[in-house]
């Protein structure tokens, strides 16, 4: 709950931060939804190699873009993405419960031609809604999060292909003596649409 | 030359550098079936949450719901879970107490070993099938006071869970909770390895009838 509270907060404070006036120029708000994959979150071994794995699962956005100067605009994005768990073992899976994992990030865009568009930013990801198994203890806080997306707008929609990666470890998985977080690689396709302000997209 | 610095600062943060290796699970103790060597007993994923009816006397369902709880923690991946139910009928295991019910009491800190002990009974056929519910008593020990008992009972209740969820042995370490009689409260490391490799190790008896 606490990277969606700190989310939700940044948020909150970066739209009291713009100007009345700078909004309705300049800084639009979008919303987007579409379907994410994710990497394995664990990757164990007893007996038989075992990965506790995302299912591909909704990803929900909500972002506000502020037009700079020239072909750049700074956008700050909420992404949910609710998402179940699933143990795979000795080929087959097993229901490992469901996780819901909130991120908030900050990029830099660069508009090249046609719609196009390129997006780098970085933030942080939260995992909560589960206490069981590798959440038992907690899930972790606050992990650093890199994210890179490429968009393509048209008539007031946007589809991007989005690539994120973070580290993820929880107290459980610590207490288990698992040493170091792993890498978690996350890539997304999704559909949004302006729902306030105006920009540069088509 | 500060550049590659910070690029490999960042990719560190967001992406980790060091090597992640999966723990080791042992030391542990043989699980098999201490009479019938190499048989092994777990509840497969299709038959969770087992089911555990606790005697309705006394704090019998406190205690199986703690012992539950415990060796459900022990596992990562939701390999173990189990639930109480109301009907003696409708469960795969009936916890019950054999003759005294103690009265509730503050517990003993000194843990008093031995003011309590338990007994999980488990019926096999020849074809290695569980032929009927598994059943667990607990039983007070005369000649100690009620503090002790209540400090001895959620121990032994933990312990006689272990059995049931598989671990049809006694550990060999004296530290650990399967342990026979029980010293400690929690299971050990010892224990948790052992119930992890159970819990992907192939079953060769077959749980009771749903």
């Amino acid at each position: 709950m606490s990277g969606t509270v700190r989310g939700g907060v940044m948020l909150a404070a970066l739209l009291a931060a713009w100007p009345s006036g700078r909004l309705a120029a300049q800084v639009s708000v979008h919303i987007g939804a579409g379907a994410r994959y994710g990497t394995a979150l664990i990757r164990d071994s007893i007996v038989v190699p075992i990965e506790l794995r995302p299912s591909i699962a909704p990803a929900l956005l909500l972002s506000v873009r502020d037009e700079l100067r020239g072909p750049w605009a700074a956008d700050a994005t909420l992404d949910i993405t609710p998402s179940g768990l699933q143990r795979h073992e000795a080929g087959s899976s097993f229901d490992a419960g469901s996780v819901t994992a909130v991120a908030f990030s900050v990029g830099l865009r660069r508009t090249f031609a046609n719609g196009l568009t390129g997006r780098l930013a970085i933030g942080g990801l939260a995992y909560t809604g589960s206490s069981e198994g590798a959440f038992r203890d907690g899930s972790g806080g606050l992990m650093p999060l890199g994210s890179v997306a490429a968009s393509y707008a048209r008539r007031g929609f946007t589809i991007d292909a989005r690539y994120d990666v973070h580290r993820f470890i929880t107290p459980a998985l610590r207490a288990m003596r698992f040493n170091n977080p792993r890498p978690v690689h996350r890539v997304a396709l999704t559909i949004s649409r302006r729902i306030l302000g105006t920009d540069g997209a088509p | 030359m500060r550049r590659p610095a910070f690029l490999c600062w960042l990719l560190g943060a967001l992406a980790g550098c060091g090597e992640v290796l999966t723990p080791s699970r042992t030391p542990r103790y043989p699980a098999d079936h201490p009479t019938l060597p190499g048989e092994f007993f777990r509840w497969t994923t299709d038959r969770l949450p087992v089911r555990y009816f606790a005697d309705t006397r006394g704090n019998m369902a406190a205690l199986v719901a703690h012992g539950v709880g415990l060796w459900e923690r022990q596992f990562l991946y939701g390999e173990f879970r189990g639930a109480l139910v109301a009907d003696s009928n409708a469960a795969d295991v009936i916890v019950v107490w054999q003759d005294s019910v103690p009265p509730a009491a503050p517990p003993d800190t000194a843990g008093a070993v031995g003011a309590c002990d338990g007994v999980t009974t488990i019926l096999i056929d020849s074809a290695s099938a569980i032929t009927e519910a598994l059943r667990v008593e607990l039983r007070v020990q005369p000649g100690f006071t009620l503090a002790q008992v209540a400090a001895c009972l959620p121990r032994v209740a933990a312990h006689e869970v272990g059995h049931t969820i598989g671990l049809l042995r006694h550990s060999s370490g004296p530290d650990d909770l399967m342990s026979g009689p029980p010293r400690v409260d929690a299971p050990t490391a010892r224990d948790r390895a052992t119930a992890e490799v159970l819990y992907h190790t192939q079953p060769t008896i077959t749980p009771p009838p749903p």
